[in-house]
């Protein structure tokens, strides 16, 4: 392939297929290749789309010959998690429970989106069921492995989406995020992933899990690749009555703009000291502090309002909400469900009426003080998770514990812009920076993403059983 | 409350549902219970308020009213 490979960025991969020097046929290909090498070891695929991909890579070369220029995506090869209708086949949301027909085969509208930006839609990633669940063999879908080390998850639920991107299985792809299932598996995978502000992206054509909660949005190798993928997915539809229109939004033009004279706040106190991080993951977030002071950043730790409460109004939340929706199909097909899946959603119907209409106050209430927080500084970091990602069958920590190891939920609580890049090792396995911004402040955020990448090469890792082809 | 309780509130809200899961894991439910009421005492603890709840119910018609 030339100057690029599986595992370039999409900027690197555009400029080679506007070059001349690769096609995206010869792309498609090889991420086919890999895929037939791999999939079966890493659980990557639900459904593969192998001939559909090349004739829309076959598609946008002769589109490129003939001097038509879709931008960045034009001929690249993407993942969709399966909680995303395509009209391809199927969306099974990795479960016996969906009606075959749900979707109707149509696409999404962040699909027609991609489709229309000219990308590859290599095939359907898997999972965890509803996007709730958790690894499950009891059930007939393949188990999501860590590329960095097999005997590990891959975190979720965008499960296969980032195992596959960290894989070379494609160059990036479409997740969602309901409490972390984007950013999750971008730290434990190390890769990027961003979960926009809630209303940027549309989630008609997608299975709901938490209303209020879930967001679609981009997985990659790097921020300026979650940035150009977010400029094709914004804009609001009339079937999301929760997307808003912002006109135009454009966060690529400016990602390599730097940090320098920004603010950041770190949450250390409600992360780093909370008693659920590896000193690992807090030695990583030093250096990418340094990382940041470097590039120019004033860096300094901040309180972090309603962590706890904000923490909780997130799964207690969505709980309920994804109970709503659940129901009928828990009462008429309850062994169906895979045992995690059922038992957390089933929690739902134990948050009252009341509780739920508090939870929404809390969101508010939390709303006001980030607004507070952020008259103070521009951006807030932390690790994405407090560990790597966990060893399958290992002892589990308690349920609580696990939860609150995850540092990403206060953020679907509160609808703002969240990226998780590479930060480092601990174990061999990677961990997540996370960086908030406010409401709308993608663009922001993003570029500290790319600053910070601009500085390290964490981002630039591949594992070992990548290498294949 | 005590585990029974516990055991039979979530029992009770689930049949009201039409869910009729195995005691097994009637008993795994009941035990988050006391944990998912703590966080809810802390939801409650906050000073709220006259805050009103994030959720909105707008009531201008919408293109999907059509399709059903």
């Amino acid at each position: 392939m030339s100057s690029v490979d599986r595992f370039s960025t999409i900027t690197e991969l555009a400029d080679a297929l506007r070059a001349g020097t690769t096609t995206s046929v010869a792309l498609t290909e090889a991420t086919i290749r890999a895929a037939d090498a791999l999939d079966e070891r890493l659980g990557v695929y639900l459904a593969r789309y192998d001939d559909t991909a090349l004739e829309a890579a076959a598609t946008a070369d002769r589109e490129r010959a003939a001097g038509i220029d879709r931008g960045p995506l034009h001929g690249i090869p993407l993942g969709v998690k399966d909680i995303i209708s395509m009209r391809e086949g199927p969306t099974t949301a990795q479960s016996l429970v969906l009606p075959a027909d749900w979707g109707g085969r149509r696409d999404a509208p962040v699909v027609e989106r991609l489709r229309a930006a000219g990308a590859v839609l290599t095939g359907k990633t898997s999972t965890m069921e509803f996007a709730i669940g958790s690894p499950d063999r009891s059930k007939p879908f393949p188990l999501p492995r860590n590329p960095w080390d097999t005997d590990c998850w891959t975190g979720g639920s965008s499960s296969g989406t980032g195992g596959g991107i960290a894989a070379g299985l494609f160059a990036a792809g479409l997740g969602s995020d309901t409490g972390g299932s984007i950013r999750i598996p971008a730290a434990y995978c190390g890769v990027s992933g961003h979960k926009q502000t809630f209303g940027l992206v549309p989630k008609s054509g997608v299975v709901p899990l938490g209303f209020t909660y879930d967001h679609v949005g981009p997985l990659a190798r790097s921020a300026e690749d979650c940035a150009l993928l977010l400029d094709v997915l914004v804009g609001p539809t009339d079937d999301d009555p929760t997307t808003v229109d912002v006109g135009t939004f454009r966060c690529a033009p400016t990602v390599h703009d730097g940090v320098a004279g920004l603010r950041i706040g770190v949450a250390r106190a409600a992360t780093v000291d909370g008693g659920f991080c590896d000193p690992g993951t807090a030695t990583s977030l030093d250096a990418a502090v340094a990382a940041l002071a470097a590039a120019g950043a004033t860096v300094g730790d901040v309180e972090f309002p309603l962590w706890d409460e904000l923490h909780d109004a997130c799964f207690l939340g969505l709980y309920a909400e994804a109970f709503a929706w659940h129901r009928p199909h828990l009462a008429r097909a309850w062994a169906d469900y895979g045992f995690d899946t059922r038992l957390g959603i089933a929690q739902g119907s134990l948050v009252s009426a009341g509780d739920y209409v508090q939870l929404q106050r809390v969101r508010e209430l939390g709303r006001r003080a980030m607004a507070v927080l952020f008259a103070e500084v521009d951006l807030v970091i932390m690790p994405t998770t407090g560990r790597p990602a966990p060893r399958f069958g290992a002892p589990g920590m308690d349920r609580d514990e696990r939860l609150r190891s995850l540092y990403t939920p206060p953020f679907n609580s509160l609808g703002l812009p969240a990226l998780s890049v590479p930060m480092g090792f601990v174990d061999g396995l990677p961990v997540g920076l996370q960086i908030v911004g406010p409401a709308f402040a993608d663009a922001l955020v993003l570029r500290a993403g790319a600053a910070y990448q601009a500085r390290t090469d964490w981002h630039r890792r591949v594992p070992a059983i990548a290498a294949v082809d | 409350m005590s585990d029974h309780d516990d055991l039979t509130q979530v029992r009770t809200v689930l049949a009201g549902a039409g869910i009729i899961p195995p005691d097994r894991e009637l008993e795994l439910l009941a035990r988050v219970l006391p944990t998912l009421r703590a966080q809810m005492d802390r939801a409650y603890a906050l000073d709220t308020g006259e805050v009103a709840p994030v959720a909105t119910f707008r009531p201008a018609p919408t293109p999907e009213d059509g399709a059903r």
